[in-house]
């Protein structure tokens, strides 16, 4: 049950956030309309799944940039950072259906060997979320207008992947109505859904890794978060286990508070002198100075 | 040294309570409207069609 905890809770969460299941039932009302889809769900989840209760925080985030009268997206920028002060990456290693499912089709056993990019190419590639997070959610459909002067939602509209999957998919199953309509924009978006989830089998968490501004967002925060992940170097051998682990290639003995870290504990688990935990900021310090 | 930690416990509370008081005022500001009114119809873009 321990073992399997981070799963258990990923799956759990994604359940509760989709569940509204009459979205599900063809003829049934499309979409859950209801008071909880005026807040946003920490993780990336599409607000146009059938069973999704809440908003999208990305999407929310280009919907306020995309207005005709333009304004800071205080209310969403506001609940985002506060998640990220608190918890940093956390979302992602624990609260994203999306990661789950990435890490899932991870977990396929192929006859091939699992792909180890070179440093020299993750590293540049891991700067292109903080890119996407930059241009295509908030640049683009802050500047950019059409000549009736509606806003687009860039990523929305032409990269994301979780919403091809949970909004695409189930919507033009379950409506007819939307199948003539699709186009080349559909096929474009489902060619990049499957790269995204062929690549997953090879790759851990690549759309994590190089593409999520929500990821890119939140590690802003990975150095100032409330929680953290704590090294006690009273503990530490420098068996280098905890870095071997971790599929987000963190070290975690060197830089526990990385950007690239989702904070999903697994370095904790191998740590065999459980020199790694998580903590509150301040005491881990104290504990040091003990 | 412990000062410093404790410092920074505090700039991190004081910046979540700036957080939460920035999306309370977007919130008052209509802004969660604006939210549900995206996310209660279906999301063309996000499907692909629009």
């Amino acid at each position: 049950m321990a073992k399997h905890l981070r799963k258990i809770i990923q799956t759990g969460w994604g359940l509760l956030t989709n569940a509204y299941v009459k979205g599900f039932l063809p003829g049934g009302q499309t979409l859950y309309t209801g008071p909880l889809k005026h807040f946003c769900v920490p993780g990336m989840n599409c607000y146009s799944c059938p069973g999704a209760l809440g908003a999208c925080p990305v999407g929310a985030l280009q919907a306020v940039l995309n207005e005709r009268h333009r304004r800071f997206p205080a209310y969403v920028f506001g609940c985002l950072a506060a998640v990220g002060l608190f918890v940093g990456r956390f979302i992602c290693g624990w609260l994203c259906l999306f990661g789950l499912l990435q890490e899932l089709l991870y977990m396929i056993p192929v006859p091939i060997p699992k792909l180890d990019i070179p440093d020299k190419i993750d590293r540049p590639l891991r700067r292109l979320k903080y890119l996407v997070l930059s241009v295509l959610v908030i640049g683009l459909p802050l500047l950019y207008r059409t000549k009736y002067g509606a806003g687009v939602p860039f990523f929305c509209k032409y990269l994301c992947p979780v919403g091809t999957l949970q909004g695409g998919v189930f919507q033009v199953l379950l409506n007819d109505t939307l199948r003539p309509a699709l186009g080349w924009l559909f096929r474009w978006k489902m060619l990049l859904l499957a790269l995204c989830l062929l690549s997953s089998v090879l790759i851990y968490r690549p759309f994590c890794k190089y593409i999520c501004p929500l990821g890119a967002f939140y590690s802003l925060f990975q150095r100032i978060s409330l929680i953290r992940i704590r090294l006690d170097n009273n503990k530490c051998v420098d068996c280098g286990i905890c870095q071997r682990v971790c599929e987000m290639k963190v070290d975690p003995h060197k830089d526990p508070d990385s950007a690239e870290c989702i904070r999903c504990g697994e370095c904790m688990k191998a740590c065999p002198m459980h020199a790694l935990s998580f903590s509150i900021i301040g005491k881990h310090k104290r504990q040091s100075e003990d | 040294m412990k000062d410093i930690h404790s410092r920074s416990v505090f700039l991190t509370l004081l910046l979540i309570l700036a957080a939460v008081c920035m999306s309370v005022l977007g919130a008052a500001a209509g802004e969660a409207e604006s939210v549900f009114g995206k996310a209660a119809v279906i999301c063309m873009e996000c499907i692909g069609i629009g």
